[in-house]
């Protein structure tokens, strides 16, 4: 598998291409002439069209990754070796032993030293949970480019910031370094703001800085959490050769440490992979179960093999008197990542952003918020509040699964009373993430694990089958806003006779909104719901009823705006979608089709190992 | 691939399922190619070809043509495989028909752990005989009514078709309909050999969306949207119930599979306590009702008459809603003692609610829909007192004959120039004899007179009804109120005959009246003969003897042997031909021989006639009940959410506190933090001094704390 | 001689901050002030110089940071200085209390 000649990391070239190259075209395209507009437009397109490619190049890499290890049996992509945590094991072995093997090429792990004093890497790296959200936003953002043609002003600055905003929403995705995480996390912010503010509608100003506002208040408390994460020692699950090393290597540096700290050997770190293992053994500590750890190579039955290899079961514990091991600081924690994160999502009560935001901002803007933003709160809640703080996270399990089930209903009644189209879809979109955070919260361990493994992928499934559905969603109001001016649902009617092909593709995205069989949202929803009545049949009742109000305000829409005769003679006059127009709409028509008549085959094959072993990892501290 | 049809016979149920969904594939792709191309028609070469042929401004006739060829087929295929499935099961073992005519495969897997393989949502087929005579019905009626539809839609082939209710003119929707029928018949067959409930939930949503879409075809009429609307929503009322049930058996079995649910069941009993598995029985139950139209949520089936009228036969009387009645009978043993008696006392009350009803509207579908939903009832009610046999057989022959009145009724409707209302009607036996001669035929069989199908099943149902009640005579009711109704149908039915087809023209519309095409004539000639034939055994004349039950009985689920306690006196069936000919003799002196007159007796009834005419308020009471309610609690947490303020106050309204919604708590933490702001802005004098002296009084009130805490401490 | 010890050159220079300090915060003369900002550098100066005598671990430190002192001292000078040229020129006055622009 490995050639020791190939000192290349192929990996990290293309993994930074996909992350750098809309920002590259972003740059390009301020070297532009202003008067060229239609030349940027293509250039921007070209961007995003290439970073979809690689993101595709990338999602066939990682594929065959899989499928290396695949035994040909009934677990067939879901070798323990493909796994994230022991990919970047593997790498940080070869990094660190005596004498450096070579980094493997096609292990899609990465890592480049940044600020070497912290231990701050660029370290990147692909699985089945974030692969999924890499290929959305691709997607997402190239279907944005198109539906952006119509952006007339300062086009160039526009584009250039849409290219930006990719990059930092993919290198989030990619990113395994919770500094560098945190970092292009932030970096989204940014150019958000002055898409919103600058060519967004009335009220721009003030929907921007609400988004910012609100976000921010979110990302100091996740940046609390990673000061605290750092300043845990996490000696115990890394390699001994490892912290051996990085002692070595400080006491060469600075000569004059003093003999103790140099042998105290701490080890801290921003490596997410390594703070999970702190975590869940925590979460064995607070259950009184410390015994059953071992280290990695360790192969008796029923261990949990988080330890770093050479590191004593019994010194481990010792070590363990440290405040992160205890409830009170993993419940802080979790916490703060949950709510850090949960203003993204967003769940209500923090969700007051969304709407503004949403109706301010252009067409284009509204789908990649909806599409792609939103899930980075899904995305952190799901690779670091759940995997770092498990204990916290069970504890609270149930907490989270009420909100979960009250995001899903009361965004669908929010929805209900509204009369603005696009406000209308903002609600909706609150009530669907609803689902994805049920679909985390279903906590169960044991063979009813599956159970939550359901919950697990249903929600990821729900994330991505939102982001189509919202996009494609937003969209469609877009195209009638082109021609009404106006979002006011009451003001429309009879479209479908005066747009039949729009009304048509609007018709099938609705459906999928709704959760109809076939279309991708009811992949999601049917998942999540039949996770849930395992965990608590008092949330999945919620949930499902809750479709019946979904169904009620989408239909209700649906009646007002493209059923009946059009008061208002003006609507008659609307020509039906361009070819331009036709192809977004169609390009998310055809693909909440293919997601919901092939879940298995287009998503489940490759996403589901990781999740499902995610879920495994964590089931399993809980007998 | 044609190796791989032969593999095993069972593949070409799936091959007769998945060539509507072909046609629909085909037909929606056209359609979307056409309309793309159509902006662009005069400016590029390859978007005008595109568009022309596919078929320019006009609807495209062979789309249609396509998609009839295709339901036709799907019959043949239908067919062989009845003959030969029932060969097989003549000739082999159980073991082997399961091997020869189910598959399964899986659809989605998740969950692969060290513990345990995945679990697998799968899609499957299995063919028993349940399935293929339903199958084979569905396929033909489908055919029928698809060649019925290509005259009766023949309006629609205009460029620009007027519609009269909503008067606005628009291009001719012939292809859409079509369409949409393909992908109805599609759903519907996936559903009948689906081996699994989740396939089922699957194409049960589909048939509403389907359903939803057909009633609201002539969109541009309010009432067919509301309608639509009203149809799927009441129906995702019972669907939730359903995906409830889906949810507790999923959690207690981990499957879906017909087979594996049933052996666990009859092994072990259910593994869940006793509240559960009736809980689920009953979810599994709500859905069923929904969509057949059950009390109470039986209210959206009428309306959704204002489809067009090969829509109501082939949707709204013969087969989806005929899905419920199916589904009760394939999930029969997760039904528990309890569940059943629900069940069949839901169907009492439905059969008695929709015969009440039909019986004094005057548009002729209503009628058609109040009688399916009282039929749909009997089904129901059969079921639930046990008599498996007797329900499925009441549906198969219903689908026959509730179709060919429905035809009827269409092509009535077009030789009326779409006229409904019977008052208008009267005297069309001189003027489309055809069509008088054919429904002639399915008001008979549907009143149950001898030897029409009918009579066979609604025998066997009130002789069970009869034996239960017998057996338990608290339930008494539930024979003599489908006794009393079954009186009330043959009054129904009659009435509607009579007055559309005896007598004199009482409107112009029926005075001009002609007589169908051939494209609609010959389905309901030929829909005519199983409408008499379908239930006949031998002796003809013992309502027990079937050939359609005994075919039925081999798929009769083990647990329900022994449930049915069929009355063997034959009393149920003489009381019922008694009570049918008490209603057909009553119509006669009404309506032909008018010794009474109708508007008499309205006037004397008048509290009771307003009751029904109303169709006991349910509509009113439903929307007073569920409907504001739930919109004005929309309203209320929108407000609640956020206070919308109209653009031009909106700068203001930013700045003001407002407390009355959440929007606007979290609004005044961020103003408040401005306020503080504000006032702390003063202390910035810009006076150095003051600056320093601050600075300076600050570090020594520091230095004297820490000195205090130093020393004291 | 006898050694007089680190406490002495500590007292002057809290002295000579006092002295400062005092400056700064009663003149209103901008002269004035720069005068006090120099008395509170040069008391950090003799700070630093003493204990870099009597310290043995700040022998370095203690003049290397004295000459920063000196040098930033000089440099603080000249821009001060340029800024109340300025001043006057604008406001044809060094009172302090004249510059309030930036007043909240």
């Amino acid at each position: 598998m490995e050639n020791a000649d190939d000192m290349i990391e192929h990996d990290l070239i293309l993994m930074s291409l996909v992350i750098f190259a809309p920002a590259a075209f972003g740059l390009l395209v301020l070297f532009f002439p202003p008067k060229w507009t239609e030349a940027v437009r293509w250039c921007a397109l070209i961007g995003a069209a290439a970073t979809l490619i690689l993101s595709l190049c990338l999602l066939i890499d990682y594929h065959s990754l899989l499928n290396r290890q695949s035994d040909r049996g009934l677990r067939s992509m879901h070798h323990p070796s493909t796994q994230l945590d022991a990919r970047i094991d593997e790498s940080m072995r070869r990094d660190t032993n005596a004498v450096r093997w070579p980094q493997i090429g096609d292990d899609l792990v990465a890592s480049v030293p940044w600020i070497s004093r912290f231990d701050i890497n660029f370290a990147i790296a692909v699985d089945g949970i974030s692969m999924p959200m890499i290929v959305l936003t691709t997607l997402i953002l190239f279907f944005a480019v198109i539906a952006s043609w119509g952006i007339e002003k300062n086009v160039r600055a526009y584009f250039a910031l849409l290219l930006v905003l990719e990059t930092g929403v993919l290198g989030t995705f990619f990113a395994t370094d919770l500094f560098l995480m945190y970092v292009f996390y932030e970096i989204v912010l940014i150019p958000m703001y002055f898409l919103i503010g600058i060519w967004g509608g009335g009220r721009r100003k003030y929907a921007a800085i609400k988004f910012v506002l609100y976000t921010l208040v979110g990302s100091v408390f996740i940046l609390v959490a990673i000061i605290g994460l750092y300043f845990t020692n996490v000696r115990d699950f890394v390699d001994t050769a490892t912290v051996d090393d990085r002692a070595a290597e400080r006491m060469k540096e600075n000569p004059r440490l003093s003999k103790e700290s140099a042998e105290s050997r701490e080890y801290h770190t921003f490596s997410i992979p390594i703070l999970q293992r702190a975590g869940q053994a925590a979460m064995l500590r607070l259950n009184g179960q410390g015994d059953r750890l071992a280290d990695r190579d360790s192969k008796t039955e029923g261990k949990v093999n988080i330890l770093g290899r050479g590191v004593k079961t019994e010194d481990a514990i010792n070590r363990m008197n440290q405040p992160f091991f205890s409830a009170n600081f993993q419940y802080v924690l979790f916490l703060l990542l949950f709510v850090g994160f949960a203003v993204k999502v967003p769940i209500p009560p923090l969700h007051s952003w969304l709407p503004d935001a949403h109706v301010e901002a252009p067409t284009p803007i509204s789908m990649v918020l909806a599409g792609v933003l939103l899930k980075l709160g899904g995305y952190g809640i799901i690779r670091l509040a759940y995997p770092i703080c498990p204990w916290a996270a069970e504890e609270l399990s149930l907490f989270v699964g009420c909100l979960g089930a009250f995001a899903i209903v009361y965004g669908a009644f929010v929805a209900m009373g509204q009369t603005d189209f696009k406000r209308l879809l903002a609600y909706s979109s609150v009530s669907h993430m609803g689902y994805v955070i049920l679909g985390f919260a279903v906590w169960s361990t044991g063979a009813k694990s599956q159970y939550w493994a359901w919950g697990m992928n249903g929600a990821m499934f729900q994330m991505i089958a939102h982001g189509i559905t919202s996009a494609g969603m937003f969209f469609v109001v877009g195209v009638i806003y082109d021609r009404a001016h106006h979002r006011e649902i009451n003001g429309f009617g009879g479209l479908m006779t005066t747009m039949p092909l729009y009304g048509g593709l609007s018709a099938i995205l609705f459906f999928a909104s709704m959760g109809l069989p076939g279309l991708c949202g009811f992949v999601g929803e049917v998942f999540v719901v039949l996770g849930t009545w395992n965990y608590n049949p008092g949330l999945a009742i919620p949930a499902i009823l809750a479709t019946v109000v979904t169904a009620g305000y989408l239909l209700w829409t649906w009646q007002r705006v493209y059923l009946g005769v059009s008061t208002n003679p003006v609507n008659s006059t609307y020509p039906d979608v361009t070819a331009r127009e036709a192809i977004v709409l169609g390009s998310f028509c055809l693909l909440a089709i293919a997601l919901g008549v092939l879940p298995q085959t287009l998503v489940l094959a490759w996403m589901e190992p990781s999740v499902t072993a995610q879920v495994e990892a964590l089931a399993k501290l809980k007998p | 691939m044609l190796s791989w049809l032969l593999a095993t016979p069972g593949r070409l149920y799936v091959v007769a399922t998945l060539l509507p969904l072909a046609v629909f594939a085909l037909l929606l792709i056209g359609g979307g190619v056409r309309a793309v191309c159509r902006p662009y028609r005069e400016t590029h070469g390859f978007a005008r070809f595109c568009y022309f042929f596919l078929g320019g401004h006009k609807p495209l006739k062979s789309g249609a043509y396509l998609a009839t060829a295709g339901i036709a087929a799907s019959a043949v295929l239908a067919v062989i495989g009845l003959v030969r499935f029932l060969d097989d099961s003549h000739a082999l073992s159980p073991i082997e028909v399961e091997h020869r005519w189910a598959e399964r495969t899986s659809w989605a897997e998740v969950g692969a752990t060290e513990s345990g393989p995945a679990i697998a949502l799968d899609l499957g087929y299995r063919i028993d005989h349940l399935t293929a005579l339903l199958f084979a019905m569905v396929a033909c009626v489908s055919t029928m009514i698809f060649v019925f539809s290509l005259g009766y839609m023949h309006d629609e082939m205009e460029e620009t078709h007027e519609d009269h209710e909503a008067h606005v003119k628009r291009p001719g929707r012939y292809g859409r309909f079509f369409l949409f029928l393909s992908l109805f018949c599609f759903s519907m067959l996936n559903l009948l050999i689906a081996d699994n409930l989740f396939q089922v939930f699957i194409s049960w949503e589909l048939v509403g969306v389907c359903s939803f879409f057909l009633i609201g075809f002539y969109h541009e009429r309010r009432s067919a949207g509301l309608a639509a609307n009203k149809a799927f929503i009441v129906n995702r009322i019972g669907d939730a119930g359903f995906m409830i049930g889906l949810a507790i058996i999923w959690t207690y079995f981990g499957t879906f599979n017909f087979q594996e649910i049933f052996t666990k069941l009859a092994s072990d009993g259910p593994p869940m306590p006793a509240y559960l598995f009736a809980i689920a029985g009953i979810g599994v139950f709500l859905g069923c009702v929904g969509k057949s139209a059950q009390f109470p949520l039986h209210t959206w089936l009428p309306d959704a008459m204002e489809g067009p009228t090969p829509v109501s036969a082939l949707i709204h009387a013969a087969t989806m809603v005929a899905a419920g009645v199916y589904l009760v009978g394939r999930c029969y043993p997760l039904f528990s003692p309890d569940v059943r008696l629900l069940i069949a006392y839901t169907g009492m009350i439905t059969l008695f609610l929709g015969a009440t009803i039909a019986l004094v509207q005057t548009d002729i579908k209503r009628v058609l829909a109040y009688s399916t939903v009282s039929q749909l009832g009997f089904m129901m009610l059969a079921l639930g007192i046990g008599g498996w046999v007797a329900g499925l057989m009441h549906l198969l022959t219903h689908a026959f004959f509730k179709a060919l009145l429905f035809l009827g009724s269409g092509s009535v409707i077009l030789g009326c120039h779409h006229e409904q209302d019977l008052r208008k009607m009267g005297g069309l036996r001189r003027k489309m004899p055809i069509t008088a001669f054919t429904m002639l035929v399915g008001v008979l069989a549907i009143a149950g007179t001898p030897f029409f199908s009918g009579w066979y099943s609604k025998d066997l149902i009130l002789s069970n009804a009869m034996g239960f009640a017998l057996h338990d005579n608290q339930h008494m009711a539930l024979f003599i109120v489908p006794l009393f109704t079954a009186g009330l149908t043959a009054f129904y039915m009659f009435r509607l005959w009579f007055l559309a087809f005896t007598g004199q023209p009482r409107d112009h519309a029926s005075e001009h009246a002609h007589e169908s095409p051939l494209t609609m004539i010959v389905p309901l000639m030929i829909l005519a003969v199983p409408s008499i034939i379908v239930a006949w055994g031998w002796p003809l004349w013992d309502p027990h003897s079937s050939s359609l039950a005994h075919l039925l009985e081999h798929a009769k689920p083990g647990m329900a042997n022994g449930l049915d306690r069929e009355d063997e006196t034959h009393l149920a069936g003489w009381l019922a031909l008694a009570a049918a000919a008490l209603g057909v003799t009553t119509a006669v002196f009404i309506y032909v021989l008018k010794k009474v007159d109708p508007a008499s007796i309205q006037a004397k009834a008048g509290a009771l006639y307003g009751f029904l005419k109303e169709k006991w308020y349910f509509d009113e009471v439903y929307d007073a009940m569920f409907v504001r309610p739930t919109i004005a609690l929309g309203f209320c947490s929108a407000r609640f959410d956020k206070k919308s303020t109209p653009a031009a106050q909106a700068e203001v309204a930013d700045r003001t506190m407002n407390v009355t919604s959440l929007d606007g708590v979290l609004n005044v933490l961020g103003l408040g933090t401005l306020a503080i702001g504000g006032k702390l802005r003063v202390t910035q004098s810009g006076y150095i001094r003051r600056y320093v002296t601050v600075l300076m009084v600050a570090t020594l009130a520091f230095v004297a704390v820490f000195v205090a805490v130093y020393f004291v401490g | 001689m006898t050694e007089l010890g680190l406490t002495p050159y500590l007292c002057l220079g809290a002295f000579l901050f006092c002295c400062g300090l005092l400056c700064i915060a009663t003149k209103r003369n901008a002269i004035g002030i720069l005068m006090g900002v120099e008395l509170v550098l040069n008391a950090a100066n003799v700070n630093f110089v003493a204990c870099a005598r009597y310290v043995p671990q700040f022998a370095l430190e203690g003049q290397v940071f004295a000459l920063l002192v000196i040098v930033l001292a000089a440099g603080e000078a000249a821009v001060a200085l340029a800024i109340i040229l300025n001043f006057y020129n604008n406001h044809s006055t060094v009172d302090v209390d004249k510059a309030d622009e930036l007043k909240g």
